[in-house]
C-alpha cells in the first residue's frame, strides 16, 4: 500500500507545478545555506591561520634572539628574554578552537566566543571575542543557516505536500470508495502520509548528504546527523497522520497543521526565548568586570603571608620553590592569584550557563524543534557546552602556564632557548570542538513520534470503528452515488 | 449599511466556538507576554541601574589617584534599555551589556548573557512586539480566512447581493471587523503594559508605536479579506494566508539576514583589529611611525615653552604626549570604527529593503526604532560611549599633563575631588522625530503597502460583483 501511496504522491507532486515549486525552493535553499556554512567554516579556519602565523612570527622573533645571543630588540632595552615574563610574552601560543566537520549547517548559531585564544599570564576567555564581527540586526532575525531549514521549513514542506491527506478523501467521498476496494482506509490514509513522509526524507537526507560532503564529516556523524533528520521527519509524519485520520475537510487539516506548526515551532520556542531573557534579565557580568577588575587592585593590598597561602593552595607544586626573601616575589605571586580569580570567575559563569542550558533542556521537551536544533548544534559542535570546553582548556592553559611563570620567575637562574621552547610545547596548540552525540534530544524526538503516532491512533479509532460497519454497508449500498450522505456522516 | 454589518461580523464571531478560542487565545497571549516583558525589562533596568552604581562606587573610592594610572583603571559603562524596551527588546538580546572605557583603546561592548541559550535565540521571544507583529496577524488570519470564502460557500453571500449589500461595504465591513479584533488586542495590549508600567512609559513613542500597529493590522485585514474574497473555498483562503503568514514572519526575516550578509560581508575581526593595530603603529598614512610622531610632538612642545630640555619643562610631558597619542588614536577609531559602522548600516538598509516585500517586517524594524531597541539607538549608544571615553581620557591625561605634575614624576596623584568632580556617563536616547526620520524608507514602504492594498480592496470588490474566485 505504502508503495501505491508513493507513486500517488509523486505523481501528484510532478502534477502540481506549486508543490514541485515548494520541493525545489527547500532544496535550493538548503543547498545555498550549506554553501554559506562551509564559508563561515572558511572564515573560522582563516581566523585559527591568521592567529597561527601571529604566534609563529612570534615565535621566530625570540628564536632569532637567542641565535644572535640577543636579549631582545635594540630599540627596546627594557625587553629581557632571559627573565620569565619577556619568555612568557613571546611564547605566545595560540589556544585555537578545531571548527567540527558539521560545523557549518550552524553557522547562524550566535557566536559563543574566541576560536583562538593567546595563552600567557594574561589570557582571559571570558572577554576574548569571536572571529567575526556581527550585526546585531542580522543576529537578531534568527538566521538563516541549514539548522532552520531542516528545523522550520522541512516540516513546512511536507505539511503543504500533505495537507490535504485526509481532509481531501473525506471532502470529496473517496474514503468509501478505499475502504470499500481494500476495507483499510487508516492503512491507506497513514501509506499516504509515509509517502510524504518518504519525501521529506528524502529532500532531508539529500540535504545532510550534501552538508557532509561539504564539510567532509566522517561516515558514523554522517549517520547520526541522518539519524537525526530522520527521527524529526517521524515526528512531522505522525503528526501528519493524526491531522489526516480527524481531518473531515482539507481546510480543517491544513488550520489544524498550520497552528500545529505553529505552536511547536514559534510558540513553545518563544516562551523559552522569554524565560531565558528573563534568567538573564539582571545580569551585567559585574563579576567580569568592575568586581575582577577591583577584585585585581585588592590583591595588592593583601597581607604577604595570606597571599603566598592562597597561592599555594592552588599550586601546591611551588611551595618547595618559594625564595627566602618572599617580598621579591609577591609580585607574580599577585600574578597567580590574579589566574585563580580567573578559574573561579569561570566556574561561577559555566554555573549561570549551565541554569540556561537546562532552560533549553526543559524546552527541548516542550517542542520537537527545539530539541532538534539543539541535537544539529551539538552534533556542529557549536553549542554553548562546546564553548564552554573550550573556555575550560583555556583556563586550564593559563594556569599551567602561570605555575610555570611563577617558577620561572622564582628561579635565580637566567632562562635561555631551551626554557623558551618548553614554555611554547607545555602549552596545547588547539583542541577539537566537542561534538557531543544528541541521543537525548533524539529520546524526546522518538517520545514525541510515539505520542503523536498514539494520539491520532485513540482519535480515530473509535469513529474509525463506527465508520468500518455503518461505512461499508453505506457504501455499498449507495454505490453508484459516489458521495452518500450517510457514509459522509458516519466517516466523521 | 458599514456599521450593521460590522456588527454582524462581530457577533458571528462571537457565536462562533473557535472565533472566542481564537480570541481568548490571542487575548491570553497579549496579557501574559506584556506581563512578563514588563517584568524582564524592570529587572534589566534595576540590574543596570545597580550595575552603574557599583562602577561608580569603585570609581570613587579610589580616592587620590595618579591620573594615567586611574585612565588605565578605566570605567565600565552599562547599556541602558530603549524607552519602550518593555513592549519591543528589539536587538539587545543579542547586543553587549557593558564596555569598558580605558585610555589607548576603543573597547567593543560586551557581554551576552543569553548566548548561554543559544539554541532558543534563533526563535523569537514572546513579548508584546511579538504579539502584535506576529501572533495577532495570525489570530486575523484564523479568525479571518473563511470571512468572504465561507459565505461564498455556503451561498450566504448571494443572499447578501439580493438583500442589498454592495462588495464594497461588505468586503469594508469584514476587513473592518477583522481590523478591530487586531485593535482591541492592541489595545489590551499597551493598556497593560501602560498600568505595568506604572505612568513610567513615555507617551509619544508610546502612541507613536500604537498608531504603527494599527496600521500594519489594517493591511493585515485587507489581505485577509481580499485573499478570502478571491478564493472560491475557505481552505484555499487558509492555505495561501497560513503560506503568507510562514513566508512573512518566518522566512523572510531570515532570508533578509542571511542575503545581506552574503551580499555585504563584514570583515573579520581579526583582519579588523589587525588594520587598526597596523594605522595605529605606522601611521594613518603608512608613513608616520608612532616614534616619530611622539619626537615630534616632544619638539613642538619644548618650543612652546622655550626650553632646551624636558626636565625644563614647567609641566609633565607625559600626559601631552598621551594626549597627543589618543587624538592620534582616535582618528584611527574613527575611520575603521567609521566604515565598520557604515557597512553595518549597508547590511541593515539592504535588509531593509525587504520591507517592500514584507510589510510585517518594516514594522517590526519600525516598532524597534521607537522602542529604541533597534541599530541606530545601538550605534548612538556605542558613539555616546567612546565619545564619553575621549573627554573622560582628555581630562584625566590634562591633569596629568598641567595639574602640577612636572615630567618624569610617576609617583604625582590627583586627589579625590578631582575624580569625584567626573560625571557618570548618561546615554540620551534618539528623540522619536530622529528616529522615524531614520525609518523612511520602512515608513514609505508601509505606506505603499497601505494603498496597495486599499488598491486590492477596491479591486477585489469589483471582482466580487463579477463573482470571480481562486
Amino acid at each position: 500500500m505504502i508503495r501505491a501511496a508513493l507513486g500517488l504522491e509523486l505523481r501528484t507532486l510532478v502534477r502540481s507545478p506549486l508543490r514541485v515549486l515548494v520541493l525545489i525552493l527547500t532544496l535550493a535553499t538548503g543547498v545555498f545555506v550549506v554553501v554559506q556554512g562551509q564559508r563561515d567554516v572558511g572564515r573560522w579556519h582563516e581566523a585559527i591561520e591568521a592567529a597561527r602565523t601571529e604566534q609563529e612570527e612570534s615565535l621566530s622573533e625570540a628564536r632569532a634572539f637567542f641565535a644572535a645571543d640577543q636579549l631582545g630588540p635594540e630599540d627596546r632595552p627594557w625587553v629581557d628574554l632571559s627573565k620569565a615574563r619577556w619568555q612568557d610574552w613571546y611564547a605566545a601560543t595560540r589556544l585555537v578552537r578545531e571548527p567540527a566537520s558539521l560545523a557549518g549547517i550552524a553557522f547562524a548559531s550566535p557566536e559563543a566566543g574566541a576560536v583562538a585564544v593567546r595563552i600567557n599570564r594574561f589570557a582571559n576567555p571570558l572577554v576574548a571575542q569571536g572571529t567575526r564581527i556581527e550585526n546585531p540586526e542580522l543576529a537578531a532575525a534568527g538566521g538563516l543557516d541549514l539548522v532552520t531549514v531542516l528545523a522550520l521549513l522541512l516540516p513546512l514542506m511536507m505539511l503543504a505536500l500533505g495537507v490535504e491527506v485526509g481532509g481531501h478523501e473525506r471532502a470529496s467521498g473517496i474514503l468509501p470508495l478505499v475502504r470499500v476496494q481494500s476495507g483499510r482506509d487508516r492503512s491507506w490514509l497513514c501509506a499516504r502520509c509515509i509517502a510524504v513522509g518518504i519525501l521529506g526524507a528524502a529532500t532531508g537526507l539529500l540535504l545532510v548528504a550534501v552538508a557532509s560532503i561539504a564539510g567532509a564529516a566522517e561516515l558514523g556523524e554522517s549517520i547520526v546527523f541522518g539519524g537525526v533528520v530522520l527521527a524529526y521527519v517521524a515526528l512531522w509524519t505522525a503528526l501528519l497522520a493524526g491531522v489526516a485520520l480527524v481531518a473531515r475537510h482539507p481546510s480543517q487539516g491544513a488550520v489544524a497543521l498550520g497552528a500545529a506548526w505553529i505552536t511547536l515551532c514559534v510558540l513553545v520556542p518563544a516562551i523559552g526565548v522569554e524565560r531565558a531573557a528573563s534568567l538573564a534579565a539582571d545580569d551585567f557580568g559585574l563579576d567580569l568586570t568592575v568586581e575582577a577588575r577591583d577584585a585585581g587592585q585588592a590583591l595588592e593590598d593583601l597581607e604577604e603571608e595570606a597571599l603566598f597561602s592562597a597561592l599555594l593552595e592552588r599550586f601546591p607544586d611551588l611551595a618547595d620553590q618559594v625564595p627566602e626573601d618572599r617580598s621579591t616575589a609577591s609580585g607574580t605571586a599577585r600574578a597567580g592569584l590574579r589566574t585563580v580569580a580567573l578559574e573561579e570567575r569561570t566556574a561561577r559563569r559555566e554555573e549561570l550557563g549551565r541554569e540556561q542550558t537546562s532552560l533549553v533542556r526543559r524546552m527541548s521537551v516542550a517542542s520537537p524543534a527545539v530539541a532538534f536544533t539543539r541535537a544539529l548544534e551539538r552534533l556542529a559542535g557549536r553549542d554553548p557546552e562546546a564553548a564552554r570546553e573550550y573556555r575550560r582548556a583555556v583556563v586550564a592553559a593559563a594556569a599551567d602556564r602561570m605555575q610555570g611563570y611563577i617558577a620561572a620567575s622564582w628561579s635565580s637562574d637566567p632562562l635561555g632557548v631551551d626554557d623558551f621552547e618548553r614554555t611554547h610545547a607545555a602549552t596545547p596548540g588547539s583542541i577539537e570542538s566537542r561534538v557531543s552525540l544528541p541521543w537525548g534530544e533524539l529520546a524526546i524526538l522518538f517520545a514525541w513520534t510515539l505520542a503523536l503516532a498514539g494520539l491520532a491512533g485513540f482519535l480515530s479509532r473509535p469513529r474509525s470503528r463506527r465508520a468500518t460497519v455503518a461505512g461499508l454497508g453505506g457504501a455499498l449500498r449507495t454505490m453508484p452515488n459516489p458521495r452518500p450522505a450517510g457514509v459522509s456522516r458516519s466517516t466523521r | 449599511m458599514i456599521p450593521t454589518l460590522l456588527a454582524n461580523e462581530w457577533r458571528a464571531l462571537l457565536r462562533d466556538g473557535r472565533g472566542v478560542m481564537i480570541l481568548s487565545l490571542g487575548a491570553l497571549l497579549a496579557v501574559v507576554a506584556t506581563w512578563t516583558a514588563a517584568s524582564t525589562d524592570h529587572r534589566e533596568r534595576l540590574g543596570q541601574v545597580a550595575a552603574t552604581e557599583s562602577a561608580r562606587t569603585a570609581w570613587l573610592e579610589r580616592e587620590a589617584d595618579n591620573p594615567h594610572s586611574r585612565a588605565h583603571y578605566g570605567d565600565y559603562v552599562f547599556r541602558p534599555s530603549g524607552p519602550l524596551a518593555g513592549l519591543d527588546s528589539g536587538l539587545q538580546m543579542v547586543t553587549g551589556r557593558s564596555i569598558r572605557l580605558e585610555a589607548h583603546r576603543q573597547n567593543a561592548a560586551v557581554h551576552v548573557p543569553h548566548r548561554e541559550a543559544s539554541s532558543l535565540l534563533r526563535f523569537d521571544r514572546l513579548e508584546p512586539s511579538t504579539v502584535l507583529n506576529l501572533l495577532v496577524p495570525l489570530v486575523l488570519v484564523l479568525a479571518g480566512f473563511g470571512t468572504v470564502a465561507s459565505e461564498r460557500e455556503s451561498g450566504r453571500l448571494r443572499l447578501l447581493r439580493i438583500q442589498g449589500a454592495r462588495p464594497l461595504s461588505l468586503l469594508l465591513a469584514k476587513s473592518l471587523a477583522l481590523w478591530s479584533v487586531g485593535a482591541a488586542l492592541a489595545v489590551l495590549v499597551i493598556g497593560s503594559h501602560l498600568v505595568l508600567a506604572k505612568g513610567a512609559a513615555a507617551t509619544g513613542p508610546t502612541v507613536a508605536y500604537f498608531v504603527l500597529h494599527l496600521v500594519a493590522l489594517w493591511i493585515v485585514a485587507v489581505l485577509v479579506a481580499c485573499v478570502s474574497s478571491w478564493a472560491r473555498r475557505p481552505g484555499t483562503a487558509a492555505g495561501v494566508l497560513l503560506s503568507l503568514w510562514v513566508t512573512s514572519a518566518i522566512v523572510l526575516p531570515r532570508l533578509a539576514a542571511m542575503t545581506a550578509d552574503a551580499f555585504l560581508p563584514l570583515p573579520g575581526r581579526d583582519a579588523f583589529e589587525a588594520a587598526m593595530r597596523e594605522d595605529r603603529e605606522k601611521g594613518l598614512d603608512g608613513h608616520n611611525p608612532r616614534d616619530e610622531r611622539r619626537l615630534e610632538v616632544e619638539r613642538q612642545v619644548l618650543e612652546e615653552y622655550g626650553v632646551e630640555t624636558k626636565e625644563e619643562l614647567p609641566i609633565n610631558l607625559g600626559g601631552v604626549l598621551m594626549q597627543a597619542d589618543e587624538e592620534y588614536g582616535n582618528q584611527v577609531w574613527d575611520e575603521h570604527f567609521g566604515d565598520l559602522e557604515d557597512q553595518l548600516r549597508s547590511q541593515s538598509a539592504f535588509a531593509g529593503a525587504f520591507s517592500f516585500v514584507n510589510p510585517l517586517q518594516a514594522t517590526d524594524r519600525i516598532s524597534m526604532a521607537i522602542g529604541g531597541t533597534d541599530l541606530n539607538s545601538h550605534l548612538a549608544f556605542l558613539q555616546q560611549a567612546e565619545s564619553h571615553r575621549r573627554s573622560f581620557v582628555k581630562a584625566l591625561n590634562d591633569e596629568d599633563a598641567f595639574g602640577g605634575a612636572k615630567t618624569g614624576e610617576r609617583g604625582w596623584k590627583a586627589d579625590a575631588e578631582f575624580y569625584a568632580s567626573f560625571e557618570s556617563f548618561r546615554f540620551e536616547p534618539r528623540s522619536l522625530r530622529e528616529t522615524l526620520a531614520g525609518q523612511s524608507v520602512e515608513l514609505f514602504a508601509l505606506a505603499l503597502w497601505g494603498l496597495g492594498l486599499t488598491g486590492l480592496l477596491l479591486h477585489s470588490a469589483r471582482r466580487l460583483e463579477r463573482g470571480g474566485s481562486l
